[in-house]
Formats: structure tokens, C-alpha cells, sequence
């Protein structure tokens, strides 16, 4: 099989595909405000009229290169393109104000591509066992299991559970309006045609992330022209024997993104804090580190961008998205006919395979647009939010309105763009929504399921010995999550 | 601190919480009638079996958080004049959406462009009307040719 998709991927659309992913992840990521979750999004249209391997392997291409855009500029202006990218700037910004900004980068790309090629073993080598594990699931097994990946999200997502569950409670309603999964009975649909078929995915996600960032952009807006000062860039060089002075930084620092990453909901940030503490911890100058140290560049940039790899274990393997940028990318596989879960190996084994085998040689493009593309970001970087964020206005509308045809799920997206507003300033998170949204409809399915076949008896959620290892796992979890809190209060 | 940032009482985390338990509630009453159970789904659980669950959770959950919150001083509202520009943009764009239906995709998301830039601060009429417009017709002719996608 990986050689058939290894032939899959000998296409020029195919090649086209990945460099221009690459290319326009990159140049998005750059710019602050434009994190990964919203280029995907905004650029799931352009992927209808393509074959699924081109179209996956380009939004996939976007999502790497916009987790390293995001670095150029936290480096050069101190300000993190995209949340994950704020430990780079601590150490990225004091080189580049010393004059080291293109040596700063470069340590971040080769890094990032460290990251980016281990995360991508990895993925090769665990999400095909765990979804002919997951074959074996039944509804009591589903049914667990989703409720540990939607309590993993409310409790390590970061920020205020009570928050955090209260938008995973919404997403889950939200996810409640249309025709009921197993008696097909109208919910909430207010006699409405449209409603039937719920809530579109995409529609819904370009409102909360894309349209949303019009309205705070509009919200926050600055008087006057701000001019943004951007360091020069040096000629520098990195040299094989300065990398492989860090390959322990490296490796480690991969090994926490890509395995953290898999942990549904805990994102790229937490990582790539790890990663640095650790770094920091282990450095015979930890002093340097916030001076400009290169280990504090290189040690998020591999974590957070090895979490590309490791968010999609459960997304692909299990159909559970991991933070949002991965729900996002579960949205356009469901578009492209890949429905992710334990069948995608069996019945587009050809497929998945292709992109994990894109994903992983799209390492050596990484590197060649990358070092021609710092130049390009800084330009980008300079455009004003009044010239860049009616074209975010544009696509969001044309992205929701190409899903179906319908000009309701533009009506949607605008809906989910004011709500997005109103969260995103109550400090409410949007990722446990969007996981609700993703999750709830399955997971009553499979309790439903579950209860129904048991005649109503809860007895099926611990009769087999995975599902009550998945009930332990939450118990477990809820016990480390309350000994985290404690132990914070006491050292409060 | 100026008057923009200075902590409230009753403020934006408050007034969320409040519309979401509204809207739960709301959701609790009507769900009878919003969902029908016929006599060959009364088996538990039926098809209102989960959604009641979860927003009498969801009730309970926001309620519990506006206690829990009672004394916490909270983040303001916001500038009204602020509140304002991004109100007026909603109601623009929905506007421009309804152009849509009437005068085609053209010139409805043209007017969401121009809108949205002089919401910006944009205030060169020649660059916003002009930057809409291009902007509009690479959108429209990119989607209709490029992506075969049928436009209103």
C-alpha cells in the first residue's frame, strides 16, 4: 500500500499542491491574527473541484507552513502570528534585536522541519494501529471514549473549565438542531427546510474564526496609521555543526510536541512551553535563555510544530479532533468523501497514506520557501488590517455560501461570526464549542445506541473491559485535573 | 486605568452568561413542542432524552458560574462607541447579504468589502470603493471560472 501511494503522489497537481500550501501557509501564518485555523478554512473552497489527495495534501501544506509563518512574526516584531508561537518570540525577538533576526529564523525553520519529520513517523506508525483497534469498538466504547475527549478538552484545554464546558455544552446543542440521528424526528428546526440538515460544519467555523476576527479587528481598531518597524535581516548562516549541538533540544522537544499533541484539546501553546522550560532546564546556561539563547528558538518552534503530526493520530485514526485547527482539517476530509475514523484505513487506506507520505517529504520544500519566503513575510506583515481583512470578509462569505450552494450557511456564518465576537470578548474559548459541535451528534448516537440494545441499562458502559478503562481514564483525569487546581491554590 | 479598561461588577463575562442561560432556558421550554416523540420512540432514551439533558446541564453549568462569579469584578462591556462601529458592521453586512439575493454576488460582496474597510478606518474613498470592487470581481469571476462554483 505505501508504495501504490507513493505512485498516487507522482502528479504534478500534486506537487503544485503541496508548494503552494507550503507557500501560502507560510505568508498567512506570518501575519498576526490569521492563525492556521482560519487559512484552512478560507481555503477549503479552492479544494472542491480537486482530487482528494491534491486538495488534502494542499490544506495540510497550509497548516505546517502557517504553524512556522507564525514564527517570522514573533521573531521580527514580537508579536506571535499565531498563539503557539509566543514562546518562540521570548528568545527570537531578543536575536533579532541584536541583530541575529535571519539567524533566529533559520534555526526556527530547521526546526520546525525537525518537528514537522518526526511528528509525521510518528503519525505513519500509530494511527493505522489505533484505528483497527478502534474497528472493534462498539457503541458503550465510542460512547466512552468521546466522553474522555470531550472532558480531556474542559479540563487541560487551559483558561476556566467552567468556561471551557460551558462552550462545549453549546457546541454539543448546537450540534443537537436538525433531524434526530436515529428516529430522524425534526430538533429545533422551527419548520424550516434548511435546518434539517443542521448546522454546517465549515459555515459555522469560518463565522467563529474568521468573521469573528473581522468584528474584534473592527472592535480594536486603532486611530491613526501605525507604521510597524521590522529589524533588518542580516545575511546569516546556520551551520550542521550549530544543529547538531541542539539535536538532544531538537529531539526531546519533538517527542513532547508530538505526543502532548495527541491529547485531544490541548493545542500547540502548552508544548511549545513545555519544550522551552525544558530546554531551559536542561541548559548549561539557562541564564541566556530570554537573552536570545538558540535552544529557546528551536525548542518551541520543533514542539509546536511536531504537534501537526500528533493532533492527527485521533483526528484520523478516531475521528476525535484534537484543538481546532485539526477540527477544521476533519471538516475538509468529511468533504472530500475521507470520513475520518477507524474505516478511513479500510476503505482509503491509498488515500491517507499519499498524504502522510506528502507530508513527510513536503519537509524539503519546507526549507527551500521558507528561506526564500522571509523577505516576501515581512512585506506581507506590513499590510494594513483596513487593505487585508475586507478579502477575510470576502472568502468567508464565498467559503460558506460553497459548501452547499444555500445562502443560509452564509446566514449561519454570519450568526456564528457575531457570536464568535461576543465569546472571543467574554474570554469564553472557542475550540471546546467547536469540538461539541463536532462530537455531540456521534456520541449520543453511540449512547443512544448503547442504551438502546441494553434495554436501558447502564450496565453496558462498564461491562467490557475497554469501555471501563475508558471510564478510569476519566476518573483518572478529573483526579489530576483536581490535584493540579489544589496544588495551585496552595501555592497561591 | 482609563475609563475603557476599568473593571465592573456586572460586565461582558456577565451579560454572556446571562443571553446563554436565556437562550437554555428558552430551549428547555419550547423543547415539547420542538421535538415530537411518537408512541414508537417513547422507549428510553428517545429522541428528547439527550437534548434536555444536556441544556438542563448547560442551565445548571451557567448558573452555577454567574454564583460563582457573583463578587468578581469583570472586564467592561466595552466603549459604546466601539460597540457601535461593530454593531453597525453586522447590520451592514447582513444588509450586503441581502443584496445578494436582489442584485447578485457581485455587488453584494463588494459592499461587504467597502463596508468592512471603512469600518477599518479606511477613510481614502477612492482605495476603499476601489479595493472593494477588484477585490469583488477576482472573488466572483476566480469562484464562478476557476471553481465552477454557481453564484447567486
Amino acid at each position: 500500500m505505501i508504495w501504490e501511494a507513493f505512485t498516487a503522489l507522482l502528479d504534478i497537481w500534486v506537487v503544485v499542491s503541496a508548494v503552494v500550501g507550503i507557500v501560502s501557509g507560510i505568508i498567512i501564518g506570518a501575519i498576526p491574527g490569521l492563525g492556521p485555523t482560519m487559512a484552512i478554512a478560507l481555503l477549503i473552497p479552492v479544494t472542491f473541484t480537486m482530487d482528494p489527495i491534491p486538495a488534502m495534501i494542499l490544506l495540510l501544506g497550509v497548516y505546517q507552513g502557517s504553524i512556522f509563518g507564525g514564527s517570522i512574526s514573533a521573531i521580527l516584531l514580537n508579536v506571535p502570528g499565531t498563539p503557539s508561537s509566543a514562546a518562540t518570540a521570548i528568545d527570537g525577538f531578543a536575536m533579532a534585536q541584536r541583530g541575529e533576526g535571519g539567524r533566529a529564523l533559520r534555526i526556527a525553520l530547521f526546526a520546525s522541519v525537525f518537528g514537522n519529520f518526526f511528528s509525521c513517523i510518528v503519525l505513519m506508525a500509530m494511527a493505522e494501529p489505533l484505528a483497527r483497534i478502534a474497528l472493534d469498538f462498539g457503541p458503550a466504547e465510542m460512547a466512552n471514549l468521546m466522553l474522555f475527549a470531550l472532558l480531556v478538552i474542559v479540563l487541560f484545554g487551559g483558561g476556566s473549565r467552567i468556561d471551557a464546558l460551558i462552550m462545549m455544552l453549546v457546541g454539543i446543542c448546537a450540534g443537537i438542531v436538525g433531524l434526530d440521528p436515529i428516529s430522524g424526528t425534526p430538533r429545533f428546526t422551527f419548520g424550516t427546510f434548511s435546518l434539517e440538515t443542521g448546522f454546517q460544519l465549515i459555515p459555522v467555523l469560518v463565522g467563529l474564526f474568521a468573521m469573528s476576527e473581522v468584528f474584534i479587528q473592527v472592535f480594536n481598531r486603532a486611530h491613526g496609521d501605525t507604521k510597524i518597524e521590522v529589524p533588518e535581516l542580516r545575511p546569516s548562516k546556520v551551520s550542521f555543526l550549530e544543529l547538531w549541538k541542539i539535536r538532544a533540544t531538537l529531539f526531546l522537544s519533538s517527542v513532547i510536541g508530538t505526543f502532548v499533541g495527541i491529547l485531544p484539546g490541548v493545542g500547540s501553546t502548552v508544548p511549545a512551553f513545555m519544550s522551552y522550560n525544558l530546554a531551559r532546564s536542561r541548559s548549561k546556561e539557562p541564564k541566556e535563555f530570554g537573552k536570545g539563547a538558540v535552544e529557546g528558538v528551536a525548542a518551541p518552534e520543533a514542539a509546536n510544530n511536531a504537534v501537526t503530526g500528533g493532533a492527527l493520530v485521533p483526528t484520523l485514526a478516531l475521528g476525535i479532533p484534537g484543538d481546532a485547527v485539526t477540527a477544521v482539517i476533519l471538516g475538509a476530509f468529511m468533504l472530500q468523501g475521507l470520513a475520518p475514523g477507524p474505516f478511513l484505513f479500510r476503505d482509503h487506506g491509498v488515500e491517507v497514506y499519499a498524504i502522510f507520505e506528502a507530508l513527510l517529504i513536503s519537509s524539503l520544500p519546507t526549507v527551500t520557501f521558507g528561506l526564500m519566503l522571509f523577505q516576501v513575510a515581512i512585506h506581507v506583515i506590513r499590510i494594513k488590517p483596513q487593505h487585508l481583512f475586507p478579502t477575510i470578509a470576502v472568502l468567508a462569505i464565498l467559503g460558506a455560501f460553497s459548501v452547499n450552494n444555500s445562502m443560509f450557511d452564509v446566514w449561519v456564518m454570519l450568526g456564528a461570526g457575531a457570536l464568535g465576537f461576543l465569546f472571543r470578548r467574554s474570554g469564553f474559548p472557542l475550540p471546546p464549542l467547536l469540538i461539541g459541535l463536532i462530537l455531540g451528534a456521534p456520541f449520543e448516537q453511540s449512547l443512544r445506541q448503547a442504551l438502546l440494545t441494553s434495554g436501558g441499562s447502564v450496565q453496558v458502559f462498564v461491562d467490557s473491559p475497554i469501555a471501563l478503562s475508558f471510564l478510569l481514564l476519566v476518573a483518572f483525569s478529573v483526579c489530576v485535573s483536581l490535584y493540579f487546581q489544589f496544588k495551585r491554590g496552595k501555592d497561591d | 486605568m482609563t475609563n475603557a479598561n476599568r473593571l465592573t461588577r456586572i460586565g461582558i463575562q456577565s451579560l454572556t452568561s446571562v443571553i446563554l442561560l436565556v437562550s437554555a432556558i428558552c430551549a428547555l421550554a419550547i423543547v415539547d413542542t420542538q421535538i415530537q416523540v411518537f408512541s414508537l420512540d417513547d422507549e428510553w432514551p428517545n429522541a428528547r432524552s439527550f437534548p434536555v439533558l444536556v441544556l438542563g446541564v448547560l442551565t445548571l453549568t451557567i448558573l452555577f458560574r454567574l454564583a460563582l462569579n457573583w463578587k468578581c469584578e469583570e472586564g467592561p462591556i466595552g466603549p459604546s462607541q466601539q460597540m457601535i462601529r461593530v454593531i453597525a458592521l453586522l447590520l451592514t453586512t447582513a444588509c450586503a447579504l441581502v443584496c445578494i439575493h436582489y442584485m447578485g454576488f457581485l455587488v453584494g460582496v463588494a459592499l461587504s468589502a467597502i463596508v468592512t474597510s471603512f469600518a477599518l478606518g479606511e477613510r481614502r474613498i477612492a482605495l476603499t470603493f476601489g479595493l472593494g470592487i477588484i477585490l469583488a470581481l477576482i472573488v466572483t469571476f476566480g469562484a464562478r471560472e476557476g471553481l465552477s462554483i454557481p453564484l447567486p
